[in-house]
């Protein structure tokens, strides 16, 4: 097709949406800390839950921060949209 | 928290209870974060189905970039959760026992310090006896206390005894529950690899005698054969010194 078709406020929900995704992830990274692996119990238990952590930091961490960029664009997609809506209606309603 | 085993002199029962229930409820959330993804991405995807262009095309190819797909992780950090909450039960009945066997050390240390000083004065008495009368009175009273002294370092050494099985049973449930958390990573857990001098060593032993038999089988590891060298000195201990000198050095003098 040619063009485009943009409802702002649909856009803005699915920017929520993944805003409230990134709280989650971000409230389960903070808490995930290597550190908190001590004292579990003798052995090798410490590190295999350390090792645990590391890995599940590391997945979280990297769907964050994708996440949170894809949450930024849809709002800076909806400033541009609302933007470009103005000019237009600036160049439309300029006097000749 | 950490508890001070006087008694026992060491803590057979090693762990903290809030530490791991801590770690239990971490990676339930990080499992249940990671569960919250691909439904949220979807969910996105639905609510900007009626976007359309050249910006709609390039967002929603940024969303099937998203990394997604960690139901194995989820699954993984899930299960690590049930092994350490299965630990925590364990960890709790150890920690019990341990308690116990340390009262009843504390208890036996006590008696028997009163049972030295009891054996310290019937000796003091037995040496200042002064008729034979009195020495073999002394002499038994001394006998007595020695015995009762005897009896309960016995008991006090098969209460430390009971603490060190606790203590290893502790350490194989530990290293069980790591194994779980090794397996919900998606690995096998590593097994130590034996010292190959020692599986040498065993295999000579086991070729010499059934009680030897016995010592092999203890030095090897369950169903692995003993390396067994084709040439080496006879007699015992020249098979171990074989199997322990470096090969290919010089072996004469």
């Amino acid at each position: 097709m040619s063009g485009y078709r943009a409802d702002s406020d649909a856009i803005r929900t699915a920017g929520r949406m993944l805003d409230d995704t990134v709280d989650a992830v971000a409230g389960a990274l903070a808490h995930l800390d290597v550190g908190g692996c001590a004292n579990l119990g003798p052995g090798r238990l410490g590190p295999a839950a350390a090792a645990l952590t590391e890995e599940a930091r590391q997945d979280l961490d990297r769907v964050l921060g994708s996440i949170a960029a894809d949450a930024a664009l849809l709002r800076s997609a909806v400033a541009a949209y609302a933007e470009q809506d103005r000019r237009s209606a600036d160049e439309l309603t300029r006097p000749d | 928290m950490a508890t001070s085993y006087h008694g026992l002199g060491f803590d057979p029962a090693p762990g903290d209870l809030d530490a791991v229930a801590a770690a239990a409820a971490r990676f339930t959330a990080a499992a249940e974060a990671l569960a919250g993804i691909d439904p949220a991405l979807r969910r996105t995807g639905e609510a900007t189905a009626d976007w359309h262009g050249a910006a709609a095309e390039a967002f929603r190819a940024r969303l099937r970039d998203t990394p997604a797909g960690f139901e194995d992780r989820r699954l993984g950090l899930r299960r690590a959760a049930d092994a350490l909450d299965r630990w925590a039960g364990v960890l709790a009945a150890n920690r019990r026992r341990a308690e116990e066997l340390d009262q009843l050390a504390r208890r036996l240390r006590t008696r028997i310090g009163a049972a030295l000083d009891e054996v310290t004065d019937r000796r003091n008495a037995a040496d200042l006896a002064a008729t034979s009368a009195a020495a073999a009175t002394a002499g038994a009273d001394l006998a007595a206390a020695s015995a009762r002294l005897t009896e309960l370092e016995a008991e006090l050494a098969e209460v430390l005894d009971r603490a060190r099985r606790l203590e290893r049973d502790h350490l194989r449930a530990a290293d069980a529950c790591a194994d779980e958390l090794v397996r919900a990573r998606g690995s096998e857990p590593a097994r130590p690899e034996r010292n190959p001098v020692l599986g040498t060593v065993a295999g000579m032993l086991g070729r010499s005698s059934r009680t030897a038999d016995t010592l092999a089988g203890l030095l090897l590891p369950a169903g692995r054969p003993a390396a067994v060298p084709e040439r080496g000195p006879a007699g015992g201990a020249a098979a171990l010194a074989g199997a322990l000198r470096p090969s290919g050095g010089n072996t004469g003098r």
